[in-house]
């Protein structure tokens, strides 16, 4: 069934995946401060000056924070829904999943240009409270989704026999169930924080003065220099991501929430 | 499923904190952005707004190059997914695990990061332009950056693994028994792939194409960057007229337009999803 | 299930964004600075990190083009958090038109004095000191093109089509460069011993012409960085350029000639006013005063950045001839902010109009 042209669209298909991720990597080492290809030389330089330019190191706390901030609150108030949604039959039960994934059907410019117009409404929040909010927003379709879908594997009368040997529910919950959703949480906690992470249309109309994320000041910085800073910058996210995706991967299987 | 009297009480309380949450920060700035299409500074309620984007040449323009390049993208998504994710659906597990980890990690870095990338590869002195050149295919260098095949290639690299990833995990359901009963009736390849393959794994297709051209029509940093200041998708014309034209009411049509626009296609990739069926 | 050292790694990341941040907060009191987000790295060691250490003050920065900073200011309006702009005459008009200014006092400026009287007050009523003076001219690869580039014409000339750059209607020299081509256009058009005087704010010939321009156009650029990239990877052969961009561009190491074209090239001031939304008004006069001073002015033009309005500076006939100054500011053409305002809107519109295709 399987025929050689097939294995060749699977190189092809990789190579193209990959392919940038190698090139920004050749460059990120290159000594000339311009994109001509091939890079001529080698340097360590770019990653030096990675670390020197302070408008990457004060936005890659402000993302890390930002991240971690919005993908546990998101988690906090979503898990409860998943819960509801995987253990009670109730009227508006489509109505609240159409709600909470609706922030995945919705642009990301545009959730980040209505929330501005909105926050501008309600006077100043502070830059930070705004992008923590939308961020935790946009974060909810993966707490929700992948939290239900980690408690609908579990056999639900687990828990009731749990309750019916004497553990009040809340004891029932912490016990029995919020054990079993381990693997999905840290899921959804693994993909909350990489979309957060990365997300550049909604920080891109959040950020203020002095608070930018990763993503937006590295895309500021490419509208003022094309060297291969950004290419060593983006190695080093290459590498984090790498990380914290095989560690998941490997723990979880990841793949399968995606 | 579990049903008791004090049920709703439960519910409520599970459901409300993040309830409230989205429907205050996310779905009130929706609900205020479709008035600030409508409303115009000096009272009442108008479809100007709306008029002016469809008759201004330069929007409709913007508009119909935005589908254009999504629909582009879609189709070659799918034609370089389809025969892959077949192999890799037919592999042993743990191989096809560790490869599919290599489909995930591009989705898992930020945009700005990998289109950087295309601007190494198709610039003038790029990598794309020395091979022409050595290969003596073009005698001057082409122009790449700044066209939309630059943007083409750009956002498909963006969006193939949302492409790959449904088609695997549909194949995957396919038996193998199914393909063999085939071929042992004499299907040949093809048509084992046109009438099993193809109809067994099209709720995937249709998922990845709604994923992929929804991606597309939306996305700003790949047409940012790649497209240049002149060359606008809506994305783009968005954040012109929001931060540079300053035409709150335009700019709300530009994002009212993406959102029906993305929820159309939704619709009706569902509809195809649930007629196949 | 093995979450061990996943848990591990999850609590390694909260650590990590618990206490990273610490090292970086202070608590000082800040001051909030709009700015274009050029040459930060040198404004940063020559401006910002005396006076922060001076006035043990925090500069916290918010960066972009004038449009898009504008457009922050307007939609904040008396929420905003910015203390001081750094606006193009253009849009200093524009934001003052807007209420988003308050006068600046001359008494709490010591170092008013020692700059030229038309950069003390541009725009009057005390909307903003202009602190820098720049000018558009033409830059262009003299190793690729043969022929001698001399006029503003000549972006539309054919052995140089695909290598143009113009800068894009929105920003500050985008009405400059259409009102010069337009010039150029009319002078051809004279009869000999004929001379141009008036400067025609309407451009219709410039308009005619313009998509025959686009034509030759690689891109617009919004930003002087962008027209310094463009360059520097070889996209760009000739373009309008600010002079505030001279030591970029010629640091990309290409072989570039600068001409003041044969009509003339284009003056405007940079300006800083105080927003209308701050009440760190002594501190926002001491910034103003700061970057007005001879040193900091001396400082910025030895840097081949910001050209001196300070009369006190006295610079090296080379740098001198890189920047807007000397004879250069007697010649240049200044054009008149309400004029080209007035017909803005009109002209965004038509531009995209024609930029579109």
């Amino acid at each position: 069934m399987i025929s050689r042209w097939m294995y060749i669209s699977l190189v092809i298909l990789y190579g193209f995946l990959l392919g940038p991720f190698v090139i920004i990597f050749m460059a990120s080492f290159g000594a000339n401060a311009n994109l001509a290809f091939p890079p001529q030389g080698f340097t360590l330089d770019w990653f030096a000056n990675v670390f020197e330019t302070s408008q990457f190191v004060d936005s890659f706390w402000i993302s890390l924070q930002l991240a971690l901030l919005s993908t546990i609150v998101s988690l906090v108030m979503g898990i409860p829904v998943a819960y509801a949604l995987t253990r009670f039959q109730f009227a508006a039960s489509g109505l609240v999943e159409t709600v909470f994934s609706a922030p995945i059907l919705v642009p990301g410019l545009v959730i980040g240009f209505a929330m501005l117009n909105f926050f501008v409404l309600l006077g100043d929040m502070g830059v930070m409270t705004g992008l923590f909010i939308g961020h935790t927003a946009i974060l909810f379709p993966y707490s929700v989704r992948v939290v239900s879908a980690s408690l609908r594997n579990l056999d639900p009368y687990v828990e009731d026999a749990a309750v019916s040997l004497g553990a009040n529910r809340l004891r029932g919950f912490l016990l029995v169930v919020l054990p079993n959703m381990q693997a999905g949480i840290a899921a959804a906690f693994v993909l909350g924080f990489i979309t957060s992470f990365n997300n550049v249309p909604v920080s891109l109309f959040l950020s203020g003065p002095g608070v930018t994320t990763l993503p937006v000041s590295m895309l500021s910085y490419l509208e003022y220099y094309f060297d291969p800073t950004i290419a060593a910058l983006s190695t080093l996210l290459v590498i984090f991501t790498v990380v914290l995706v095989q560690t998941a991967e490997r723990v979880l299987g990841l793949s399968q929430f995606v | 499923m579990i049903r008791r009297p004090n049920q709703n009480r439960s519910i409520i309380l599970l459901v409300s904190p993040a309830f409230v949450f989205v429907l205050v920060f996310f779905v009130l700035p929706l609900i205020f952005l479709l008035s600030q299409s409508v409303l115009p500074e000096d009272g009442g309620i108008t479809l100007t707004g709306y008029v002016d984007f469809f008759q201004s040449r330069v929007s409709r323009i913007v508009y119909l190059r935005t589908l254009k390049l999504g629909l582009i993208v879609t189709v070659i998504c799918v034609l370089m997914s389809y025969p892959a994710a077949f192999v890799l659906a037919r592999m042993p597990a743990r191989r096809r695990s560790f490869l599919m980890s290599l489909v995930i990690l591009p989705l898992m870095t930020n945009a700005v990061a990998r289109t950087f990338a295309w601007l190494i590869i198709l610039g003038r002195r790029g990598m794309l332009n020395q091979t022409l050149l050595s290969l003596e295919l073009v005698e001057t260098p082409v122009r790449f950056i700044f066209t939309e095949t630059a943007i083409v290639l750009g956002l498909t690299q963006l969006f193939l693994p949302l492409m790959v990833l449904p088609l695997v995990s549909a194949m995957e359901n396919i038996p193998d028994d199914v393909l063999e009963a085939a071929r042992s009736l004499g299907a040949n390849r093809l048509t084992t792939f046109r009438r099993i393959v193809v109809p067994l794994s099209s709720d995937g297709l249709v998922l990845g194409a709604t994923l992929v051209f929804t991606g597309s029509v939306t996305a700003f940093v790949t047409p940012a960057i790649l497209g240049g200041a002149r060359l606008l998708l809506m994305s783009t014309l968005l954040r012109q007229e929001a931060v540079i034209i300053f035409d709150q009411q335009a700019a709300a049509v530009v994002a009212t337009v993406m959102i029906f626009t993305t929820l159309a296609v939704n619709l009706l990739l569902r509809v195809l999803r649930v007629r196949q069926v | 299930m093995r979450s061990k050292p996943f848990l591990m790694l999850i609590l390694a990341l909260l650590v990590l964004g618990v206490v990273g941040p610490v090292a970086v907060a202070q608590d000082t009191q800040t001051l909030t600075v709009s700015i274009w987000g050029f040459n930060l790295d040198v404004l940063e060691e020559n401006v910002f990190a005396p006076f922060e250490e001076m006035h043990n003050v925090e500069i916290v920065l918010d960066t972009g083009n004038n449009s898009d900073r504008l457009a922050r200011l307007q939609a904040e309006g008396e929420n905003s958090s910015i203390d001081v702009v750094h606006f193009a005459t253009q849009f200093t008009y524009m934001a003052g038109q807007a209420d988003l200014l308050q006068p600046y006092d001359p008494d709490m400026l010591e170092n008013l004095g020692e700059v030229y009287d038309w950069a003390q007050d541009p725009l009057g009523n005390q909307a903003g000191v202009g602190y820098t003076v720049n000018s558009l001219s033409l830059i262009y690869r003299s190793d690729l093109i043969e022929a001698e580039v001399t006029s503003w014409a000549d972006l539309l000339r054919d052995d140089v089509a695909g290598f143009v750059s113009i800068p894009e209607m929105s920003t500050t020299f985008g009405p400059a460069t259409l009102i010069m081509i337009d010039r150029a256009l009319a002078m051809q058009a004279l009869d000999e011993g004929e001379e141009l005087d008036e400067i025609n704010y309407d451009a219709e010939l410039a308009w005619e012409t313009l998509p025959r321009l686009a034509d030759n156009l690689v891109t617009t650029y919004i930003r002087s960085s962008a027209l310094t990239t463009l360059v520097q990877e070889e996209e760009v052969w000739v373009a309008p350029y600010a002079s505030f961009a001279v030591g970029n561009l010629i640091n990309t190491g290409h072989d570039l000639t600068t001409v003041i074209p044969a009509e003339g090239a284009v003056g405007q001031t940079n300006m800083i006013s105080i927003t209308a939304a701050t009440d760190k008004v002594e501190l926002a006069h001491a910034y103003i005063d700061w970057f007005i001073s001879h040193d900091i002015q001396e400082a910025e033009a030895l840097d081949l950045i910001d050209s001196p309005v300070n009369a006190t500076v006295e610079l090296p006939e080379d740098i001198c001839a890189l920047l807007t100054c000397g004879e250069m500011l007697n010649t240049m053409i200044v054009l008149d902010q309400a004029e080209v305002s007035d017909r803005l809107e009109d002209w965004l519109e038509r531009w995209n109009e024609v930029m579109v295709r």
